[in-house]
């Protein structure tokens, strides 16, 4: 009787599991064919280019070649051990130039699997600072690099890892030395695929303040990319397995976060990026969890890829009170597979994978 | 026992049908909006677009005014007071309203048309117009003369027949023979029982000029046809398996032997064939669930949808491999519950159920 009991209580979880998670994981979507203009990839990026971030000049940082193989190699292709990681910079000013690697700082090189990416533009000095998520062989950090135009190359500034950082994904420069970074989940290892699996809330999202690290959001799942808004008064995060983008209220200085809304977007979003000219959100995004999973366990399967918009309609203070969602592109994965981020520019669109291609598009209609 | 038997089984089978209709229902699908180029609603059109029919030289006639003689009591009361009407669209002239088409006498007063076809003979230009109307009594089908200078239809012949249950779409194969396809068989409020249940009561029906045959039976989920540039395939849209049922069609007697199905990921509606590229194009439901509640109220937005099947096959298998395209989508603001999309010299017509019907320019 007791056995029965359990057996039916285990029974109803997983079913309760299944049907929240049959949600976001789109076993029948189809990756559509749509362009907003002539679209093409941009040569050389074959392995990736999961995060960019693009200065005010629409010169655009790229991160390639993250090797998944750290986070259970057994359930991703084996050629992922193969990648190389590496920065790309493409000039959207000169797009018909192909992307060109930047040479790494001594002690990152053969030690480089880069994530997230964002970076600071000195609006005096015109430096320009990279903060970079590297899966390092012994653990997570993020990388905070100096770009030296002339020789196209980054030097390193500061290597900042601690206790907090668990399994990190995308990071949020503040200033020189602070930053805000995400964790999508606790376990690096194959234990990571229990946590969707059984709910686990075991992963933070942290504050860096140049010397101390702390959660300024606890016991949360999923949490992915993150971008600011125009204002500097909203943080945006996103919940691909949710398909949520969540718009947080910032206090400055404190760094204090208090959930504000949260836009169902439809699909398992990834990367955003928060358009300074427009307000827009631009989302890279996944119409199937399962058919990326599938092509994250054999790269030559396609994934279905789709960029999608959203156009604030709201006030000043509250700019997402009401929005449109716009889908410009979408793929069925043999132009780009996987499309974890888009960046816009001047009506012009990059848009980066997980394991791919990078596709340029105009931006006609 | 034997009733918590029964129960069980009762409960297995609605979990069963719930996971079927599932995928078409798209509870959670969204309306994302994109455009091919700069696209406008159509005047004066209102009150549905359901299906557009186009000739070679670009004339579209458009079916409006549906009002869906399906259990009435779940539909906005707004739609009985539709009228029912063929507008007429140039796409060689697209900055032109849509006209109205003057109506055969003996339709005026009894025109409800939902599905439209049409034959055009190659030598006379003379252009026979093909009308789904659900008349008061049955489902007929109007077989209509074009007079292009006075801009009307006159009635060659009003087709009725037993096997005509519920008549959705029909398909010209000839001045006097078509294919109508019957979507079901109850009307009333028996037929959302019928759709959940997956009652497999619909059908296609082969009109010879002179005889009705069945062509295809106990199908459920039957929808819109189109015929293939060659003449010798017939396509078939399912709704809610979200499929195109490929039929090769047989010379002698019209019979359809199925050849393949293709898995279009969204609930479509009416298919147009493309006599130039072969391509297909599907007005579709991106959400089964807000199409529902938007025929409940029709101030609710249901999201919008065109998707084209491109073949990428050789001549004998056309569809063997193909690629899909979604050059339109609308949160429901600017069209609402699309059935239908042809398209024509880098243009497109979008036609709704009870809503607008929208023109876009097609520049990517």
């Amino acid at each position: 009787m007791f056995l029965k009991t359990v057996a039916f209580i285990l029974l109803a979880f997983l079913v309760q599991r299944a049907w929240k998670l049959s949600l976001g994981f789109g076993t029948s979507d189809v990756g559509y064919i749509n362009r907003p203009g002539p679209c093409r990839n941009v040569a050389p990026i074959e392995t990736g280019s999961e995060d960019i971030a693009v200065t005010s000049n629409g010169l655009a940082f790229i991160s390639s070649g993250m090797q998944l193989s750290d986070m259970c190699s057994s359930a991703v292709d084996a050629r992922f051990s193969q990648f190389v990681g590496r920065i790309y910079v493409f000039d959207f000013q000169n797009s018909k130039q192909d992307a060109v690697e930047v040479s790494l700082p001594k002690e990152l090189q053969y030690n480089f699997s880069p994530h997230g990416i964002d970076l600071l533009e000195d609006s005096e000095t015109g430096e320009i600072l990279l903060f970079v998520v590297n899966h390092r062989k012994i653990g997570e950090f993020v990388e905070i690099l100096s770009y030296q135009p002339e020789s196209r190359s980054l030097s390193m500034v500061r290597s900042v890892t601690h206790e907090l950082f668990t399994s990190l994904n995308d990071v949020l420069a503040i200033d020189r030395n602070s930053f805000l970074v995400s964790n999508d989940a606790y376990f690096r290892s194959c234990w990571r695929i229990l946590e969707p699996l059984l709910g686990l809330r075991w992963c933070n999202f942290i504050y860096f303040d140049g010397t101390v690290g702390q959660s300024i959001i606890e016991n949360g799942h999923d949490f992915n990319s993150v971008a600011l808004s125009r204002n500097g008064k909203q943080v945006y995060l996103t919940r691909p397995s949710e398909m949520k983008l969540e718009i947080y209220n910032r206090s400055k200085g404190t760094e204090t976060l208090k959930l504000h809304q949260s836009i169902n977007v439809g699909m398992a979003v990834d990367n955003v990026f928060s358009d300074q000219s427009t307000g827009d959100l631009w989302l890279g995004s996944h119409p199937s969890l399962a058919l990326l999973t599938k092509h994250l366990s054999d790269i030559d399967l396609r994934a279905p890829s789709q960029v999608i918009r959203i156009q604030p309609l709201g006030p000043q203070n509250d700019p997402f009170n009401t929005y449109k969602l716009f889908s410009p592109f979408g793929d069925d994965g043999e132009l780009v597979s996987g499309s974890s981020s888009a960046v816009h520019f001047k009506d012009k669109l990059l848009i980066g994978t997980v394991a791919h291609k990078v596709a340029y598009c105009e931006v006609q209609s | 026992m034997i009733l918590k038997a029964t129960v069980l089984l009762i409960a297995l089978f609605a979990l069963q049908r719930v996971w079927q209709l599932s995928p078409g229902f798209g509870i959670h699908s969204k309306g994302y909006i994109h455009r091919p180029g700069p696209c406008r609603t159509v005047k004066p059109i209102q009150t549905g677009s359901e299906d557009i029919t186009l000739t070679d030289n670009g004339i579209a006639f458009i079916s409006s005014g549906l009002r869906l003689n399906l259990c009435k009591q779940l539909f906005d009361k707004k739609i009985q007071q539709f009228t029912g009407r063929i507008y007429k669209f140039n796409f060689n002239d697209p900055g032109h309203a849509a006209v109205e088409v003057a109506l055969p006498r003996e339709l005026e007063k009894d025109f409800n048309p939902h599905g439209v076809s049409h034959w055009k003979d190659a030598s006379s230009d003379e252009l026979w117009l093909f009308v789904v109307n659900h008349r008061k009594d049955n489902d007929n089908v109007e077989v209509m003369k074009y007079n292009h200078e006075l801009n009307s239809l006159s009635l060659v012949r009003s087709v009725q027949s037993t096997m005509f249950t519920s008549v959705n779409d029909i398909l010209a194969v000839g001045p006097n023979s078509f294919y109508a396809s019957n979507d079901g068989y109850f009307h009333g409020c028996l037929r959302p029982l019928e759709v959940v249940v997956g009652l497999a009561l619909g059908s296609v029906v082969f009109f010879d000029g002179v005889t009705a045959s069945l062509v295809v039976q106990r199908q459920s989920d039957l929808n819109s046809m189109a015929l293939s540039k060659d003449g010798t395939r017939l396509f078939l849209t399912k709704t809610f398996e979200q499929q195109i049922n490929i039929f090769n069609i047989s010379k002698e007697n019209g019979n359809l032997m199925f050849d393949r199905a293709i898995d279009v990921g969204v609930s479509i509606d009416n298919i147009y064939a493309d006599p130039v590229s072969d391509d297909l194009w599907l007005g579709a439901h991106s959400s089964m669930f807000l199409l529902s509640q938007h025929m409940t109220n029709l101030d609710v937005k249901a999201p919008s949808k065109v998707v084209r099947v491109h073949p990428l096959g050789l001549e004998t298998d056309r569809f063997e491999s193909y690629e899909l395209h979604s050059p339109f989508g609308d949160d429901g603001r600017l069209i609402s519950g699309s059935s239908s999309a042809v398209y024509y010299q880098e243009k497109m017509l979008v036609g709704s159920i009870s809503d607008t019907l929208v023109f876009c320019d097609i520049i990517v």
